[in-house]
């Protein structure tokens, strides 16, 4: 899961944490040009399908 | 200066009986109140264009509606600065010095149902109830007698302006009534003064986080400073003029203005400094940041700052639920690693509502109690649970609004105030009775209380 709060997501036993923006807009950054907000979500998205490609044995965060 | 420095002495006038009539005035123990002057009062604010005015006492079939704050008469009789200072255009000089009288056992209460765009623009305006008697009537607010001002503003206010209306309203009736008494001599009479560390005493801070709210310009303020800042360090005695004080939107009761300045836990703190404790004061930080790393950061700041000072204990409370846990259990976290220990003071937040029952008590529900936890938070004194659910019976009377609505996304539907009221099965998450998250256990919501 993109959780703005890894550390809650961890402790309530999500396998795959990517860690999101804040908690007002977890997948984005409106504050960022449409361009940069644009890399932003691609790169959570990247981040994400990297994460579901990766074995884990226990709730692990993908912030790299 | 040093924080010992700072010297207020409260007069406490008890209100034991208060009554409409003329002249206005206090005498032992009695409260006249004229209503007409406290109607003028209200309406002095062009954006108001109603108000109704009653008396509400413990102990009766009575349940009011829409509580929006209530909030304590108290004036400054000696020293600098205005209660409840930085807002409602009383100035920000530093409060705490001096002799301020207060009434006890009364609060001025503020009701308006929320303009339909408000409920849109803040989701904590939600609609909220006190019962006076009867299975709902488990927090403080029901043990006070309230001066209940029901208003209804123009209806195209934006959020500051109905906030600005609603609040000054309370806090220009809660001043005159306060006025009453400035050259009474009060019947108790209380010095607050921290004591000099020293001796051997351990060094304790009070951590006092505060929800500053996600919409600006609403919640919480300090001096009336609603929005996210790192910690600053308040003597009690700011926190005892009202330096801490809440809006008239939010409905969430850990931001009630009453609730700041009759904090149990300063008169505890005050009970003890001097005598097995050095009480260095209370450090303020504010929580419901939206990215983790302001939460780390407010955490970080807060354990240095209770370093700096020389703390050896934290007493670590906080006035809300939800994300804000987060930073406060890191906060709790920083000060054990830092070697000041901690204990935790907290409600705990399984956040339905939950019909309590005595086995319940004994093993709570499948949800767990806080949302997040770290291994340091190792010493917590429980409140209790959020609220009870049990089925509120029908009111003879009702003040504040006729109908409430349980559920923000339908505002459309909409409930006869006077009841019967079954909360488990009309409200969503949370309880709509106002003071629900005991966070300071002034309520009846503890393991004890059942």
């Amino acid at each position: 899961m993109i959780s703005a709060l890894p550390p809650l997501a961890l402790q309530a036993g999500a396998n795959r944490v990517v860690q999101g923006v804040k908690i007002e807009h977890v997948c984005g950054d409106p504050a960022l040009p449409a361009e940069e907000d644009g890399a932003v979500r691609r790169r959570l998205v990247e981040q994400g399908l990297r994460a579901l490609a990766t074995a884990v044995e226990r709730p692990t965060l993908f912030d790299g | 200066m040093h924080p010992s420095g700072m010297s207020l002495t409260v007069g406490t006038f008890p209100v034991r009986e208060a009554a409409f009539g003329a002249p206005a005035g206090w005498a032992d123990g009695r409260l006249i109140i004229d209503a007409d002057r406290v109607a003028a009062l209200v309406r002095e604010d062009r954006r108001i264009r109603r108000v109704a005015v009653d008396l509400v006492e413990p102990g009766e079939a009575a349940r009011i509606v829409h509580v929006r704050d209530v909030i304590e008469p108290r004036v400054k009789v000696e020293g600098p600065g205005h209660t409840y200072p930085g807002i409602c255009g009383h100035a920000p000089d530093t409060v705490g010095n001096g002799v301020t009288h207060r009434y006890a056992g009364f609060g001025v209460l503020i009701a308006s149902e929320a303009l339909p765009h408000i409920r849109r623009t803040a989701s904590a305006a939600t609609d909220s109830l006190i019962d006076m008697s009867g299975p709902g009537a488990v927090t403080v607010y029901s043990t006070l007698r309230h001066l209940a001002l029901t208003i209804e503003t123009l209806p195209d206010l934006d959020l500051t302006s109905w906030n600005d209306a609603l609040r000054g309203a309370g806090h220009r009736v809660a001043a005159a009534l306060a006025e009453l008494v400035r050259t009474q001599t009060p019947p108790d009479r209380r010095d607050y003064r921290l004591a000099p560390p020293g001796g051997g005493r351990p060094r304790v801070v009070h951590v006092h986080t505060l929800n500053a709210s996600m919409v600006p310009g609403i919640g919480t303020g300090i001096y009336g400073y609603t929005q996210h800042a790192l910690p600053v360090l308040l003597h009690p005695n700011e926190i005892l003029d009202g330096a801490i004080a809440g809006d008239a939107v939010v409905t969430y009761p850990g931001k009630c203005t009453w609730l700041h300045v009759n904090n149990p836990v300063l008169a505890a703190l005050y009970d003890r400094d001097g005598t097995d404790v050095a009480w260095l004061g209370s450090i303020v930080s504010r929580t419901r940041w939206g990215a983790l790393h302001e939460k780390q950061l407010s955490a970080y700041q807060t354990v240095k700052l209770a370093a700096m000072l020389g703390a050896e204990g934290a007493l670590v409370t906080w006035n809300h639920g939800g994300n804000d846990l987060l930073e406060v259990m890191m906060t709790i976290q920083g000060l054990e690693r830092a070697g000041i220990k901690t204990t935790f003071l907290t409600i705990e937040s399984d956040i339905k509502v939950v019909r309590m029952t005595p086995a319940l008590t004994e093993t709570g529900t499948a949800e767990p109690p806080l949302l997040f936890s770290v291994p340091e938070a190792d010493a917590i004194v429980s409140t209790g649970t959020l609220a009870p659910a049990e089925a509120l019976p029908a009111m003879p009377r009702v003040v504040g609004g006729r109908e409430v609505v349980f559920d923000q996304e339908r505002p459309d539907v909409r409930t006869p105030a006077a009841g019967p009221l079954d909360l488990e099965a009309l409200s969503g998450a949370y309880s709509p009775i106002f003071g629900h998250f005991d966070n300071y256990g002034l309520g009846c919501q503890s393991y004890l209380d059942y």
